[in-house]
């Protein structure tokens, strides 16, 4: 998942959850003594506005937060990382060495509308997903299903998922795949109400917690409970949610008690002056999901098709100062896949470029460039208004003698070709490797827009094929590690850092616990105060 | 009862200096003011105490926050751990190199285009005046912004698109006061000795509306310094790593509780060098209405 937001305005600090840290002056505990209710109505500010409702499009960090508060999937995931069935009954049915994944559905799944959910529901909703004429930013999740590729090209109708009654779907997957029940609960394996679809972009029929009650383009979408919902009823009646609005002033509003979450993550500025209030630091949740920030360098693209002018940048980027600009507020990377990762014991790969801007000019020379160059550097509309990363990679590209212009672009996908390099940011969709590799720096990845530098290596795809079909266990993160480090030696990916995020929330929200995804929590399970 | 009236201290009036010597002191005051700003940006480079857009490892708390003033850095330093008081320094080059640059064009082009206009009539006045109707029509700012977003915001295009929106106000100025100038006598016998339109136009007409060119040109210079800094901190200005005054509030402007100097000061800059401007050309045109 490649968020595209405006949430990296909140300088890239990914939403986090764990209660905060330092005690609780009796002020604060007074303040969150207040009687839960079970209603109310959640007031949530988001700097940006959501691209779309329809799941199969779902991409973004609003469209994701609101996906989830309409839909409900076939499993959904705790922020332990934990699967637990959505519509599906039970966990699936894996034959055929692992290539073939059976789910009966919950009986008592039903629409908003009362109608009962089928599997025809799913099947409709994954073949019109990955129709060519559909263009969904998420079809990069369904490689491992069986004609996924052949289908979205429009050279078979054949695909990897059927209907074999009302409540039995089956999925069939050309490699065995250990992951693919996680897949199974992201937005874009949501089902849609065929009968419905021409108002699923507006007022959809969901399956989920909330209906949209009102939807105001850019400005406002009002949900209200949906009456047929199947599982655990929400807790808050309604969830507001109020679009374009600043996350510095969605804080004020916060604290003025006019709204209760800033989904953005905390900016800098304000970060420092909440911390510093012991008032807030019980409304204030910190935690590492895993993403990385990243440049890319396009190595079709004179000069990065040089390695030694693609180790030079390495070389001269300052990740521990860029790291202080933003507050301490995420970890140096030195790979793409983030330590926080499952399985990964938090730990990263041996740094292969260790900041050094005398060798990084010395590179550069040797290169060809004695007195560097200039060049365009394509901020990623996700990346707009992160000062920091733009400020940090402008100074120490210029001390190494490369001048950068920066260009915000537009949309990622149609700059990537004429782009010599860009700020880039990989978010997880699920928790496992195979998310950060096969989407992203693979082959294929280049034909799905979603690999910016172009690195095309074949041993690296051989690789990535093994180990995704691998269960899992140490044999199969040792080979994903083993992985990241020959992309790293390929210097095509500049790894910044994993981010941290921060929220904000007022003190009368109670239950906020960390989603395993990108967004600010589950909203349905939140409790308010009288 | 004494009869003697006992004396009676004289009440003074209280002193006012004399209109004429009022608007003396103010353009010598305002003038020095601007001079000393133009100075400090034109020798920034001899006068800051460091390298503007280095960002010091000490530059930040430990928790990544600017620090305030010491010796090392006098006014502090920004969220990147910039020194503060070398960029203030730097800050203003932008802006005044748009401002002076952009006026004096605007200017030029408005002293050409409007006495052509206000002498020669017919349609080339109609063509020019309708012009200037249009393109007085749009909102200034929204229509530099779009203009920038277009072109890309870099200096010399700034400083085209400004020179290429203000010239409207002076041009409309120029042809009022030609309009008069041409029924003028002098106008008229050196039209019977048979001048031509040009050396009317050159000789005759254009050195009598400069001094309305010129307290248009400095007013402009405030105008089109506040309209530069405004448009960096909408972000369509001047880019980052630049110091820019505008910029600088742009991007500090969420610290404003915790280190409200990074916005003041930038902004008491503008504020301060707006007024000297606007201070330079009132004055001057009141010693001139004098005269």
């Amino acid at each position: 998942m490649n968020k595209r937001v405006g949430l990296m305005a909140a300088s890239v600090l990914l939403a986090g959850g764990l209660a905060a840290c330092g005690s609780q002056g009796s002020t604060t505990n007074a303040r969150h003594q207040a009687a839960t209710v079970n209603g109310g109505t959640l007031v949530v500010t988001w700097s940006g506005n959501p691209q779309t409702i329809d799941p199969r499009k779902i991409y973004d960090a609003e469209d994701w937060n609101i996906g989830r508060a309409l839909y409900i999937g076939l499993y959904t995931m705790n922020s332990r990382f934990q699967l637990k069935p959505g519509v599906a009954e039970g966990n699936p049915i894996v034959s055929d060495h692992g290539l073939v994944y059976t789910i009966h559905l919950n009986p008592k799944a039903t629409w908003s509308n009362g109608q009962p959910l089928t599997a025809q529901d799913f099947v409709y909703a994954l073949r019109t997903e990955l129709s060519p004429k559909f263009q969904s930013p998420d079809t990069y999740l369904w490689w491992m299903v069986k004609g996924a590729n052949a289908y979205e090209a429009g050279k078979s109708s054949y695909l990897g998922i059927k209907a074999l009654n009302d409540h039995t779907l089956q999925y069939t997957l050309s490699t065995p795949y250990s992951a693919f029940q996680y897949v199974l609960s992201v937005p874009a394996s949501f089902p849609v109400d065929p009968a419905a679809i021409n108002r699923v972009a507006t007022n959809p029929v969901t399956d989920g917690p909330y209906i949209v009650s009102q939807w105001k383009t850019g400005v406002s979408m009002l949900l209200r409970k949906n009456p047929h919902y199947f599982r655990r009823h929400a807790y808050p009646a309604h969830v507001l949610f109020d679009f374009n609005v600043d996350p510095s002033v969605g804080i004020l509003r916060v604290e003025d008690g006019q709204a209760d979450i800033v989904g953005d993550g905390i900016p800098s500025a304000n970060y420092l002056q909440l911390e510093a209030n012991p008032q807030y630091r019980s409304d204030i949740t910190r935690g590492y999901l895993p993403a990385v920030i990243l440049l890319a360098l396009n190595e079709k693209i004179k000069p990065f098709n040089n390695p030694l002018v693609r180790e030079a940048v390495q070389m001269a980027i300052n990740k521990r100062h860029l790291v202080q600009l933003l507050n301490g507020r995420a970890q140096p990377a030195n790979g793409v896949l983030p330590p926080s990762l499952p399985g990964f014991g938090g730990r990263d790969i041996p740094n292969l470029y260790p900041y050094n801007p005398a060798k990084a000019k010395s590179l550069l020379k040797k290169a060809g460039y004695p007195h560097g160059f200039s060049t365009t550097l394509g901020l990623a509309s996700e990346m707009t208004g992160s000062a920091q990363i733009e400020t940090e990679v402008e100074a120490d590209l210029g001390r190494i003698g490369i001048h950068i212009t920066a260009k915000p672009l537009p949309t990622e996908t149609a700059a990537l070709a004429k782009v010599p390099m860009m700020t880039y940011s990989w978010y997880m969709d699920y928790p496992d490797p195979a998310d950060f590799i096969s989407g992203f720096i693979t082959s294929p990845a280049v034909a799905g827009g979603s690999n910016p530098a172009f690195l095309s290596d074949p041993v690296l795809d051989a690789w990535e094929q093994k180990a995704a079909s691998m269960p899992q266990g140490p044999a199969r993160v040792a080979l994903y590690r083993k992985i990241d480090e020959r992309a790293m030696k390929d210097a095509a990916y500049v790894p910044l850092f994993y981010p941290e995020s921060t929220f904000f929330h007022s003190p009368r929200v109670h239950g906020f616990v960390r989603p395993a995804v990108y967004f600010p929590a589950i909203y349905s399970h939140l409790r308010l105060s009288q | 009862m004494s009869t003697s009236a006992e004396p009676v201290g004289e009440v003074r009036a209280p002193y006012r200096m004399k209109p004429g010597n009022r608007a003396r002191v103010t353009l010598a005051i305002s003038l020095a003011v601007v001079l000393a700003i133009v100075a400090v940006a034109v020798f920034a480079p001899w006068l800051a105490p460091h390298n503007p857009d280095t960002m010091f490892p000490n530059g930040l708390s430990a928790a990544g926050a600017p620090l305030g003033p010491s010796r090392e850095f006098p006014l502090g330093t920004d969220q990147f751990g910039r020194d503060e008081l070398s960029r203030l320094l730097y800050g203003g080059r932008p802006a005044l190199l748009i401002s002076l640059t952009a006026a004096v064009a605007s200017s030029v082009i408005g002293l050409v285009l409007g006495t052509a206009a206000g002498y020669l009539g017919g349609w080339v006045d109609t063509l020019i005046t309708r012009f200037i109707n249009v393109l007085m029509s749009f909102p200034l700012t929204l229509f530099a912004v779009a203009i920038v977003l277009i072109v890309s915001p870099r200096l010399i295009n700034l400083i085209i698109i400004i020179a290429a929106i203000y010239w409207t106000y002076t041009a409309r100025l120029v042809r009022a006061e030609i309009l008069t100038l041409r029924e003028q006598e002098f106008t008229t016998a050196a039209y019977a000795l048979g001048a031509s339109p040009w050396r009317i136009m050159l000789r005759h007409l254009a050195p009598n509306v400069l001094d309305t060119v010129v307290v248009r040109t400095v007013l402009t210079v405030a105008q089109v310094f506040l309209l530069e800094s405004g448009l960096s901190y909408l972000g369509v200005g001047v880019q980052p790593p630049t110091p820019d005054w505008g910029l600088m509030i742009a991007q500090s402007q969420n610290y404003y509780s915790t280190d409200p100097g990074l916005v003041l000061y930038p902004g008491l800059a503008i504020v301060v060098t707006v007024i000297a401007i606007t201070q330079v050309g009132e004055s001057y045109r009141a010693l001139r209405r004098r005269h």
